[in-house]
């Protein structure tokens, strides 16, 4: 069926989606060259996965603490990387994602090139419900429930994004990408922005994996992230919802973040 | 006229003399040996002599191409702030030019050595093509990162649309060894060692003595200074491009001969170690770059001592992430304006 295509290739467009709004927040508003995107997606996947997996864990319990590993391994990366000017920092994530997948693509208790199975037996049973419920009406798709799920917390990931691009701290963040120096006293606000995303990332991780079913690392090959920061370009450099003109605003910007420099 | 002289005196005299010696021989370098002789010793002590000159030698095998890919990276990341993605890729088309060029029938040394052209002039093309135009534009770094990582998927998904996507023999004799002492190398590899070596020293001395190794290392240490003298910089930067590719062309044959396959990706899996490598010599630094890949090949291997074979890429970027953290400016990196 069409339908079910269209539901399929949506799911994964709204996946995309949140990873290029969350990407927004460290290379369009702060100006933050994050290539290590992938590798916080697999912390997060990957932790969830051995808790349920490995540890018993039921799903709602495993996935606050994996987006607690994810924001631990961004803080870990990302605290002390936040000294190097931009094109190193691209680098230094790279070789950090590159890290993640290598110990999850050759460690054993992550399944290795197989990857792990059987995380996503709580959701199914929900999401096989709830379709089974909905089957009535005509919306029997087994994918629906994810689409849902992806779609709201897209919308949800948007609208805070949005909120935060005219707070105090959204122009803080605007000012560090106009001028890095100049941002060196709001070092706190990148940390702020860096760890953030990761919260939006993990859960776009996760949402992920129940698409797939399977975590595999090949799919956090380093070629996943052009896409997501093609996406984000796509949608405009630097404004949530794609509107234009944030260049012309910069001076405005720059001088409300020194207002607000102590933050 | 008498100012300008004083003065000059002046500067001469607060200034440290001006260094003889090549910038090798100087004090990070040395202090670089000391320490990886240290730990070469101290491991020696440990792991006995069979199996720490065995890893030495496979250190060396590696430190060749991972010095030559690296040179190429750390010139052009110094003369155009461009960290170059495809630089793996390249190294890649260098490896399987040759296999093309050799099931057309020619021998291994012709065909390497117009591989080695095809990839200077491949890199070349893609300078005048993209990175010229964009310069021109002044487009961002963000952008600049983009394209460089679509020019590497274009060049890894032509090489196997022409070459296939299987894992290719290299038509090699790839199972005979030399025994030397207790060590064993196979012949492929014994030849990259001294290729590798050879090369390195030749690159280092062609940087150090000739006019177009003054010139790519001025413009890479600071660009504004070279574009005011007397260097041509746009020849200078095609030049950059040709001499990249060359050597990132040989490294890939190096580690073509090295492996004794090759396989599409084969060179974006070591593009991190390239990396490390640059990095921990100071990128920009072409010597460093040099001294980098000896380190990090070195390390590799030594790092099988310990753990599975299988972890040796992940050494390199452990020390890359480290280098980053702690020295970002790597070990003959200078204390340098930000551009």
């Amino acid at each position: 069926m069409s339908v079910d295509f269209w539901i399929g290739v949506a799911v994964v467009a709204g996946i995309y989606g949140i990873a290029a709004l969350g990407l927004q927040l460290n290379a369009g508003f702060t100006g933050l060259l994050n290539f290590g995107q992938a590798g916080f997606m697999a912390v997060g996947a990957y932790s969830m996965s051995l808790l349920v997996v490995n540890g018993g864990w039921p799903l709602a319990g495993a996935i606050p603490i994996a987006i607690a590993a994810s924001i631990l391994s961004a803080l870990f990366i990302g605290v002390p990387s936040l000294r190097l000017r931009s094109d190193y920092l691209a680098i230094a994530t790279i070789a950090f994602a590159e890290i993640v997948r290598y110990v999850f693509q050759n460690a054993e208790f992550a399944g290795g090139n197989q990857g792990m199975l059987g995380y996503d037996q709580a959701w199914r049973s929900f999401a096989g419900s709830l379709s089974s419920t909905l089957a009535p009406w005509g919306m029997g798709n087994t994918q629906l429930p994810l689409l849902l799920a992806i779609w709201i917390f897209f919308g949800l990931a948007l609208f805070v994004l949005n909120a935060l691009e005219h707070t105090p701290w959204g122009r803080v963040l605007k000012g560090v990408r106009e001028d890095e120096d100049a941002g060196a006293e709001a070092e706190m606000a990148r940390v702020g922005g860096h760890v953030r995303e990761r919260d939006q990332r993990v859960e776009e991780g996760r949402l992920g994996r129940c698409g797939h079913g399977v975590v595999a690392d090949g799919h956090r090959h380093v070629l996943a992230r052009p896409h997501r920061l093609e996406a984000r370009l796509l949608g405009g450099d630097g404004d949530a919802d794609g509107k234009r003109g944030i260049r012309a605003r910069a001076e405005v910007d720059a001088e409300e973040a020194e207002a607000h420099a102590p933050l | 006229m008498n100012g300008g002289v004083n003065g000059a005196e002046r500067r001469a005299s607060s200034a440290p003399p001006f260094p003889v010696l090549p910038e090798v021989l100087t004090s990070p370098a040395l202090k670089l040996a000391v320490v990886v002789v240290l730990i070469g010793a101290a491991l020696l002590l440990v792991k006995g002599s069979v199996a720490m000159g065995q890893t030495t030698l496979n250190g060396l095998v590696s430190a060749g191409y991972y010095a030559l890919g690296a040179v190429g990276l750390t010139l052009i990341f110094g003369v155009l702030r461009l960290v170059n993605f495809a630089h793996g890729d390249m190294l890649t088309f260098g490896a399987y030019a040759t296999v093309g060029a050799m099931a057309t029938g020619l021998p291994f040394f012709a065909a390497a050595i117009l591989a080695i052209s095809a990839s200077a002039a491949v890199a070349v093309a893609i300078d005048t093509l993209v990175w010229q135009p964009l310069r021109r534009r002044r487009t961002s770094t963000l952008q600049l990162f983009l394209v460089a990582i679509g020019i590497a998927l274009i060049l890894r998904y032509s090489v196997q649309f022409f070459g296939g996507g299987q894992i290719r023999s290299i038509g090699l004799d790839t199972l005979s060894s030399i025994a030397i002492g207790p060590w064993r190398l196979g012949t492929l590899q014994l030849i990259v060692l001294a290729v590798g070596l050879i090369v390195i020293a030749l690159v280092g001395l062609a940087l150090r003595f000739t006019r177009i190794g003054k010139h790519l290392r001025a413009m890479a240490d600071n660009m504004s200074l070279a574009e005011v003298s007397v260097i041509d910089t746009v020849k200078s930067i095609r030049l950059t491009w040709a001499v990249a590719g060359a050597l990132a062309g040989l490294a890939g044959i190096l580690y073509a001969a090295a492996i004794g396959s090759i396989n599409p990706n084969f060179g974006i899996t070591i593009l991190l170690s390239l990396f490390a490598s640059a990095v921990l010599g100071g990128i920009g630094n072409a010597y460093g770059a040099l001294a980098g890949g000896i380190v990090i090949g070195l390390s590799q291997e030594w790092s099988t001592l310990f753990f599975n074979p299988r972890w040796k890429p992940a050494v390199g970027f452990v020390i890359l992430i480290l280098t980053l953290l702690l020295m970002p400016r790597g070990i003959f990196g200078r204390r340098r304006t930000r551009l």
